[in-house]
């Protein structure tokens, strides 16, 4: 997949100062397995960035495009496919359902493509060390038991990119350390790439690019 | 799972207020058509004339009877009467100008009393006669002469005639089995034709025939000149009683007493039963409105539930099928259950109706099940229509 902004900026961001290297300004292209962290401080617009690329967003100037189509021309029917087969993300708000329990809520997910067994579900909750969760509600996890399940439900499609705003902000580095190689196990099996949106952290990764905002 | 998702939030009450109204309304709806169905039942039945078909005739007065004025209808009159907009069809009764009797078939005889009588003979255009129209037809090849009988003579038959005499009484059904002979007699010969009777009816008090047959025996066995007639067979629109009512009046002119009611009736029953099915129409107009807003509160209450799985990748589709389908089930529920409450209040009603003479049908009409179905189908559609565009709205990102 390539992902692409040609002059965009998002109009809340258009006043405010941005740096010479920021994309606002120059654009980017992410294409392929190209594995990209974007570097922002607090209010520079990287949620912003995120909502661009998947569509929740429209209130900005220039364009994004996604293999080399705008996204602006993309109907519901066409972000379903997108969001179903070729981009998967976790939100900085992490968009679980709080009322149902971490089964329900990966099971969800995972049978529009049943990309996943339930045993490779569970695996992926035991390496996380939340096996014992699986039955409990979501909204009686903390923040960080939580963002481990918005981790491994993005994981349970296929997908061509991955956007990745703030996985591990609730996260120790430890848990950092096994979301981050869960994450390029699975860009590995489907040939992907992925942006991680961070406030500036090394996560002991080799990115092939950093973007900056 | 996405059902439990979706539906979590709602709440039931409001639901349960719109559903009651909505069984109310369709209920009140298939009672009317069923009630009114069986009423216009009671006041056709066994009736060959066609609907609002009467036979009209100038009231006799002092005046006729001293030679002024006419009680015949000139060509003029029947031309006025034919431009009215109310009267669909008006065509003079004709009058046998032969000498006719008419008895019981030789091949009868033995099975029913013999019996034979001197009679005149009565034809109306085919067009008003609302029986199989194959039975009701004459030429000079045909086996038998259709005919008509008066309701009365089968009274006066099987109430008078056959007490008197002891002899049992027949019904309608075995009365249609029986030939008679007509029989004409002309320039001392007796020209005979086999009888059969097709139906009964209370709108005339003559023996009916074919017109091609009537036609047929004024041309060739003719002992009177032609006469006006000095009746009608007229139809008038459904509804438009008050103005069949004013002309009779202005024109002098009369039907029979029992027509003059049942007509009044159906008029009266025409329109209670038009205002009551509007009314019936717009309770449930308003409880399925009722049902769209629970539906858009419904989704209301899940909109982050849907967008979160319009942003995990699921469909607008998938989503709207569940909504389809909770709704369908309930749609069902609805038309099953105002269907049963109209059979309860058919068995409350019931041993009241038949206590005053009124035999009473328990099963539901086709009609009412083309209205039950009609209504489901529309509620569907409705709620389709209502939840998509909500839906579209919804998954479409405001931002």
């Amino acid at each position: 997949m390539k992902i692409q902004f040609d002059n965009l900026m998002p109009k809340p961001l258009a006043e405010i100062p941005h740096a010479e290297n920021s994309i606002w300004k120059t654009g980017f292209v992410v294409e392929g397995q190209d594995r990209v962290m974007l570097n922002a401080h607090s209010g520079k617009g990287k949620t912003t960035f995120t909502h661009v690329i998947t569509g929740i967003r429209k209130d900005y100037t220039g364009t994004c495009r996604i293999n080399d189509q705008d996204i602006r021309t993309f109907k519901l029917k066409d972000w379903e496919k997108i969001r179903k087969f070729q981009l998967s993300v976790v939100f900085q708000d992490l968009q679980l359902f709080d009322k149902i329990t971490v089964r329900e809520n990966l099971l969800i997910k995972n049978r529009l493509t049943n990309h996943k067994t339930e045993a490779q579900i569970k695996e992926r909750l035991d390496q996380f060390g939340m096996a014992d969760k699986w039955n409990s509600k979501c909204g009686i996890l903390s923040m960080g038991q939580q963002q481990r399940i918005a981790i491994i439900r993005s994981l349970l499609q296929p997908f061509e990119m991955m956007i990745l705003d703030e996985p591990f902000s609730h996260l120790d580095k430890v848990n950092q350390a096994i979301g981050i190689q869960m994450f390029n196990e699975e860009a590995d099996k489907n040939s992907a790439g992925y942006i991680l949106t961070t406030l500036g952290e090394d996560h002991g990764n080799t990115f092939t690019n950093t973007l900056f905002l | 799972m996405l059902s439990k998702l979706l539906f979590r939030n709602r709440k039931k009450l409001s639901l349960y207020i719109s559903f009651i109204g909505a069984i109310l309304g369709i209920n009140f709806l298939l009672l009317t058509t069923e009630v009114f169905q069986r009423l216009k039942n009671i006041l056709e039945a066994e009736e060959v004339m066609g609907e609002n078909t009467v036979m009209i005739h100038k009231i006799v007065s002092e005046q006729h009877l001293i030679g002024l004025g006419s009680t015949d209808f000139s060509e003029k009159e029947i031309k006025e009467l034919q431009n009215k907009d109310f009267l669909t069809k008006v065509s003079p009764v004709k009058l046998n100008l032969f000498s006719a009797s008419i008895g019981l078939h030789e091949s009868m005889e033995g099975t029913i009393p013999y019996f034979r009588t001197d009679t005149y003979l009565n034809a109306v255009a085919d067009e008003f006669i609302d029986t199989d129209r194959s039975q009701w037809h004459w030429d000079e090849k045909s086996e038998f002469v259709p005919v008509i009988m008066p309701k009365v003579y089968m009274t006066m038959l099987n109430h008078g005639f056959a007490q008197s005499y002891g002899m049992p009484k027949i019904s309608e059904g075995i009365a249609k089995s029986i030939l008679f002979k007509i029989e004409i007699d002309y320039q001392g010969k007796t020209y005979k034709f086999t009888g059969r009777l097709v139906g009964f009816s209370q709108s005339i008090n003559a023996i009916l025939v074919p017109e091609s047959f009537m036609d047929f025996c004024n041309e060739r066995y003719a002992i009177k000149e032609k006469i006006n007639p000095s009746q009608l067979m007229v139809q008038f629109n459904e509804g438009s009683y008050g103005k069949f009512a004013d002309l009779l009046k202005d024109k002098r002119m009369e039907i029979q007493k029992s027509q003059f009611d049942l007509a009044k009736i159906k008029s009266i029953l025409n329109i209670v039963i038009y205002f009551i099915g509007i009314e019936a129409l717009l309770i449930i107009i308003l409880a399925i409105n009722g049902i769209m807003l629970y539906s858009e509160l419904v989704i209301t209450r899940a909109l982050y539930e849907i967008r979160t799985l319009l942003r995990i990748g699921y469909g607008i589709n998938a989503i709207l099928m569940r909504f389809i389908l909770f709704f369908f089930l309930r749609f069902l529920l609805i038309v099953i259950f105002a269907n049963a409450l109209v059979y309860a209040e058919f068995a409350y009603l019931g041993p009241h109706l038949e206590s005053i003479g009124m035999h009473m049908d328990y099963s539901i009409s086709e009609l009412s099940i083309i209205i039950s179905v009609s209504i489901l189908i529309g509620m569907v559609i409705l709620n389709y229509i209502g939840t998509r565009i909500t839906l579209v709205h919804t998954g479409k990102e405001k931002s």
